[in-house]
């Protein structure tokens, strides 16, 4: 194997860290395996082949740098992880083809244990990663599967701990730990295994700022130590400030580029993956046009004579707890919102955002103030009551599809609520009309994609034709261009009276609504337009959020024109 | 033939890592529906006395086979008796046998449930599993206790398995139809 | 949020014992307890099983509602049990010639139509200690069987399991399974929210008793069908880091001391004689050797 000198920049060092070339890979699809009754038949049943997966990628990436895999979903970047790990061929079957080397070495004929000991895998899910109940036995997972005795186990256990700063969480449940320390000990059971290679499949999902700055410290930390790292994330913007060497940008499976940073922003489509705001100006032909081509806040009521007091939701002074002996969570929130508005409401992981909202379903009750929906205490109404005019959409669409058929799921809530069968179809009808998902109508929801299923979801809450609807982190989980066009779903939606969003993002609150909401810590501590809520630099940090190019764009303009 | 035999039966008895998974996701299953529908309290008299989570062994017996079935029933209770606060090793066995029994349909169906027939012949292997698991616990009760057939029989046997076969019967198709569905989009082997 | 399992933290003689002394205790006593009805041995079982209780420390406060349930249990399978086989429940003992003492007027079995009417319900000096004997048994098993959730620490029970001889992959499992429970808790609970956001009502399920089970599956389906769909990631995760290669080693350590041992053999041994006396109790019809067939009631009391 003749390995590209243009790569290597200098001749005499040891190979690249990862050297992949024509590499190339199609799944089996589940008709190709043979089932021992059918084995016969099959040979005469034509064989239906998937696609092919990824094909012909090519790049080499020196020891000790970091690489960048960007692309929108479904476009093949798991499965190149997956190449590279071992997971394919020993556990997915397919047709591989071209040549991977670690460190000059060819994984051909290498078994998953041999490789375990060069990459270590961070999977998107920690709470899949991790598969120790508490935060030691987690760390000794992969060890106690290689046979290390129990006096080394312990000793490399508290060296890792150490070395991540976690020694207080060693016997800790990982089930309680939040979501970022959750990442940094998923990361301590991979340290561990002492691997010179590390993967990490979108790390920084779900996770608010303070997280992913403490993940990127550890990414800088393991790179320090002469690590190799490649991570994938379709929020570009974020991964750059880890500065990667390397950017495999892929589509469809094929490579569309790989090389550095720099040209990368060149080349690389906004709308496809999400980059600084300079990539997106730069594609624009009037620049000054960006502000209003970017933010368009969704306009909820289609109806203008909106009054000023005409309040829908009206939270006072709210304070909860969820055990009478427990700590409180709510410290006594007060706001207001009017017909025709769209708020974001943000704050850091575990501040009480879905704790918050659940008081208005009803699902939680204050205990002490009052919220009042469209004038009515929720005192006084069923959670089925309030189900009526409220709609909350949770964060996962897998926590609520049943049905066998996606007009099942939709029409189980109105038949809940009792509508009669023509009011039934007819509000289904619309609900699915207006997510665009009305050629589902009979499939499962469950052999949708998650974005498909998230549309199911959402219209299967407007099909009870409530006014307000309530979504919780509705773009968690989704790619960019998906992303922006199920915001613009959002845009389309029949006549609401209120949409309240919960997110991390500020870009969302900034592009898509009206009004922000700031939570931290169960108090109230920001409440007005998103563009005057978000330009004190101090607060951002405070409340664990992210400062982005497009709000240091929307800043800086709003200086020049001041 | 000789090798789609072996193949055969370590399709049915074999216990891969797959295996050990499903294991463990179905116990947890099966014990985390019996706290929730414990703690909830539910009213309504009529919901107490029956127990949804009794399709769970049924279901990861008839998908993943006999063993995963086994392991889902016997452990899942018995974590649902560390919530509960005492152990009766022998219902814990017998719930364990109800997903094994219901695991030997894995035979005649390759855990696929994609036709009326094989979700038929899941709903049969339930039920003898219903009986045969709860047999077990009720009987050995008899010998355990010293009790009398006719009390096991009726205040065990009988108001255990009546309607854990009607909840089994109705709840199963729903889950496996769900299932092929899942299945067909994720397009695992 | 989190689950409750009822295991409380202590330092305790039994919650210091090896884990599976404990079971092996639990089964080797309810193994020997049924191969006998004779009084005195199941006394002795009482009283040695109330120490044994007594060691593990447990408050009355921590699991009365534990014991409420099992003396409501036992409350019912003992006397139902009486009632329905008409006072003649003593299993295993020659009951050719009871003393009875009276008979309370109760409903009986017929052999002829209606097949049901009253006929006394005769109380015998036998019936009695039975009775007796039968409460003690199933209180003294589970004095034996409360302290296990209550003492062991559940982190232990994976390699409990694989010191008894179970392989590593399925005491692994186990380990797992408590792994994932407050994971799959919590998702009952947020499909419960959801699905109630929808208006499901669980307590006002509507319809006969099939369409109220079939209205159960909006809170059953996502929880099981999220949690295999999302299995594929966590083979991944084990694979990727050698689970079932080879020969695992556990972090987790049983300390088998030397009364553990102790315990398990005597455990062990006294079910084993327990086994043979009954054995040669069929052979010999009198004596010391019959003594597990008989219920040891002081003759003077048969007069
Ligand atoms: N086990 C499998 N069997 C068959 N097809 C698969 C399998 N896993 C993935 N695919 C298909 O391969 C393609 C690439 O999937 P992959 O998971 O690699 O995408 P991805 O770029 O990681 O997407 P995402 O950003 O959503 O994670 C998709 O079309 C997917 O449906
Ligand atoms: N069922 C519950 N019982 C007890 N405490 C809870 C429960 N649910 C949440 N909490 C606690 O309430 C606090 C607020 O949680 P909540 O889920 O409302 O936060 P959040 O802002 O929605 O966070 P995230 O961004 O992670 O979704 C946290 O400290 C959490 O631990
Ligand atoms: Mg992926
Ligand atoms: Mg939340």
């Amino acid at each position: 194997m003749v390995i590209d000198s243009n790569n290597t920049p200098n001749p005499i060092t040891a190979p690249p860290a990862v050297f992949v070339e024509k590499l190339s890979f199609r799944y089996r699809s589940p008709d190709e395996e043979l089932q021992p009754k059918r084995q016969k038949s099959a040979q005469k049943k034509e064989t239906i082949e998937l696609p092919q997966t990824i094909e012909d990628i090519s790049f080499s990436l020196p020891s000790g740098k970091l690489m960048l895999i960007a692309g929108p979903s479904g476009c093949g970047k798991s499965t190149l992880i997956k190449c590279l790990n071992g997971l394919i061929p020993h556990s997915y079957k397919g047709t591989l083809s071209g040549e991977i080397q670690l460190h000059g070495r060819s994984i051909k004929g290498q078994s998953l244990r041999d490789l375990a000991l060069q990459v270590g895998t961070m999977l998107q899910d920690p709470d899949k990663q991790i598969l120790g109940s508490t935060v030691e036995q987690e760390v000794a997972f992969g060890m106690e599967n290689l046979g290390t005795p129990r006096a080394e186990m312990r000793e490399r256990i508290s060296g890792v701990l150490n070395q991540l700063h976690l020694e207080q969480y060693q016997g800790h449940a990982t089930f309680a730990l939040s979501g970022g320390q959750r990442q940094q000990v998923a990361a301590a059971g991979l340290v561990v295994m002492r691997p010179s290679i590390f993967l990490f499949d979108e790390p920084f999902a779900n996770l608010d700022s303070r997280a992913v700055d403490e993940l990127e410290e550890l990414i800088q930390q393991l790179l320090q130590k002469g690590s190799t790292v490649i991570i994938i994330e379709h929020r570009v913007e974020e991964a750059l400030r880890l500065k990667p060497d390397k950017v495999l940008l892929m589509r469809d499976g094929h490579q569309i580029f790989f090389g550095d940073t720099q040209k990368f922003l060149e080349i690389a489509d906004p709308t496809q993956v999400k980059l600084p705001i300079e990539s997106t100006l730069r594609t624009l032909s009037d620049p000054t046009q960006a502000r209003n081509i970017l933010i368009r806040p969704i306009k909820t009521s289609q109806e203008k004579n909106v009054e000023a007091n005409d309040h829908v939701i009206e939270f006072e002074d709210v304070i909860f707890r969820y055990d009478t002996h427990s700590e409180e969570i709510l410290h006594g929130i007060s706001f207001h919102a009017k017909r025709g508005e769209t708020i974001a409401l943000l704050g850091p992981n575990g501040s009480g955002k879905t704790t918050l909202v659940k008081q208005a379903l009803g699902l939680l009750r204050p205990t002490k103030g009052s919220v009042r929906i469209f004038g009515e205490d929720t005192r006084n109404l069923s959670v089925a009551q309030l189900a009526s005019r409220i709609g909350y959409v949770f964060q996962s669409p897998g926590a609520m599809l049943f049905a066998p058929s996606v007009r099942k799921e939709v029409s189980f809530g109105p038949e809940n609520l009792r509508f009669s069968p023509d009011h039934i179809n007819a509000a289904i009808e619309e609900a699915e009309k207006a997510l665009d998902i009305t050629e589902f109508d009979s499939r499962s929801p469950f052999s949708l994609s998650f974005g498909q299923q998230k549309r199911v979801a959402i219209a299967s809450v407007l099909a009870m034709e409530g006014k307000i609807l309530l979504l919780d982190e509705p773009t968690a989980g989704q790619d960019y261009r998906s992303y922006i066009a199920f915001m613009e779903y959002l845009r389309n939606m029949p006549d609401l009276d209120i949409l309240l969003i919960i997110t991390h993002d500020i870009d969302l609150a900034l592009r898509f609504t009206q009004r922000v909401l700031l939570l931290k810590d169960g108090n109230l501590v920001g409440d007005g337009p998103p563009l005057e809520v978000l330009v004190d630099p101090a607060l951002l940090v405070e409340c664990n959020l992210r400062h982005t190019s497009l709000l240091q764009y929307l800043l800086g303009e709003r200086n020049a024109v001041a | 033939m000789a090798l789609a035999e072996q193949s055969t039966t370590s399709r049915v008895w074999g216990i891969t890592v797959r295996h050990v998974v499903f294991m463990a996701l179905g116990a947890a299953l099966y014990a985390g529906i019996s706290y929730i529908t414990n703690t909830l309290q539910l009213p309504g008299s009529t919901n107490v006395s029956l127990r949804p989570g009794i399709v769970i062994p049924l279901f990861f017996g008839v998908v993943f086979g006999p063993w995963v079935g086994l392991f889902t029933g016997g452990v899942g209770n018995l974590l649902n008796d560390l919530f509960t606060g005492t152990v009766y090793w022998n219902w814990d066995l017998g719930n364990g046998l109800i997903g094994f029994v219901a695991g030997l349909a894995l035979y005649f169906t390759w855990g696929h449930y994609n036709t009326f027939r094989n979700i038929a012949i899941a709903e049969v292997f339930s039920v003898i599993g219903i009986i045969v698991g709860l047999g077990f616990a009720a009987f050995s009760d008899i010998w355990v206790s010293q009790l009398t057939p006719a009390t096991a029989i009726t205040t065990e046997f009988i108001p255990a398995t009546i309607p854990d076969i009607v909840l089994g019967l109705i709840l199963l198709p729903i889950l496996l139809v769900a299932y092929n569905a899942a299945m067909t989009r994720a397009g695992r082997a | 949020m989190l689950i409750n399992f009822v295991y409380i933290k202590r330092d305790s003689p039994v919650h210091r014992l090896d884990p599976r002394v404990k079971f092996v205790l639990l089964f080797a006593y309810s193994l020997s307890a049924a191969q006998t009805s004779n009084f005195w041995f199941i006394l002795a079982g009482l009283i040695g099983a109330s120490y044994y209780y007594s060691q593990a420390r447990l408050k009355w406060a921590e699991t009365k509602r534990v014991w409420y349930f099992i003396i409501f249990i036992t409350f019912i399978l003992v006397f139902v049990n009486y009632f329905i086989s008409g006072g003649a429940i003593v299993q295993g003992v020659d009951l050719s010639n009871q003393r009875i003492l009276f008979y309370i007027p109760f409903i009986g079995l017929k052999p002829y139509f209606p097949f049901i009417g009253p006929s006394p319900l005769p109380f015998s000096v036998q019936s009695i200690t039975f009775l007796i004997t039968q409460t003690m048994r199933n209180t003294s098993i589970a004095l034996l069987a409360v302290p296990i959730p209550f003492t062991t620490d559940p982190s232990q029970f994976g390699i409990a399991f694989k010191g008894m001889g179970i392989s590593d992959r399925i005491s692994y499992a186990i380990d797992l399974s408590l792994r994932f429970l407050p994971t799959t808790v919590r998702d009952f609970r947020t499909t419960l929210d959801a699905q109630r956001a929808r208006g499901f009502e669980i307590d006002k399920l509507r319809g006969g008793i099939f369409t109220k089970i079939a209205r159960m599956a909006p809170m059953l389906v996502p929880v099981v069908i999220g949690s295999i769909v999302g299995a594929e990631d966590i083979i991944s995760a084990m694979e990727l880091r050698c689970f079932g290669v080879g020969k695992r080693t556990w972090l987790i350590e049983l300390h088998a001391r030397k009364i553990d041992r102790l315990l398990i053999t005597a455990g062990i041994a006294g079910f084993i004689a327990i086994t043979i006396l009954n054995i040669l109790g069929y052979f010999f019809k009198t004596g010391p050797l019959h003594v597990l067939h008989t219920q040891g009631i002081p003759p003077f009391l048969l007069q």
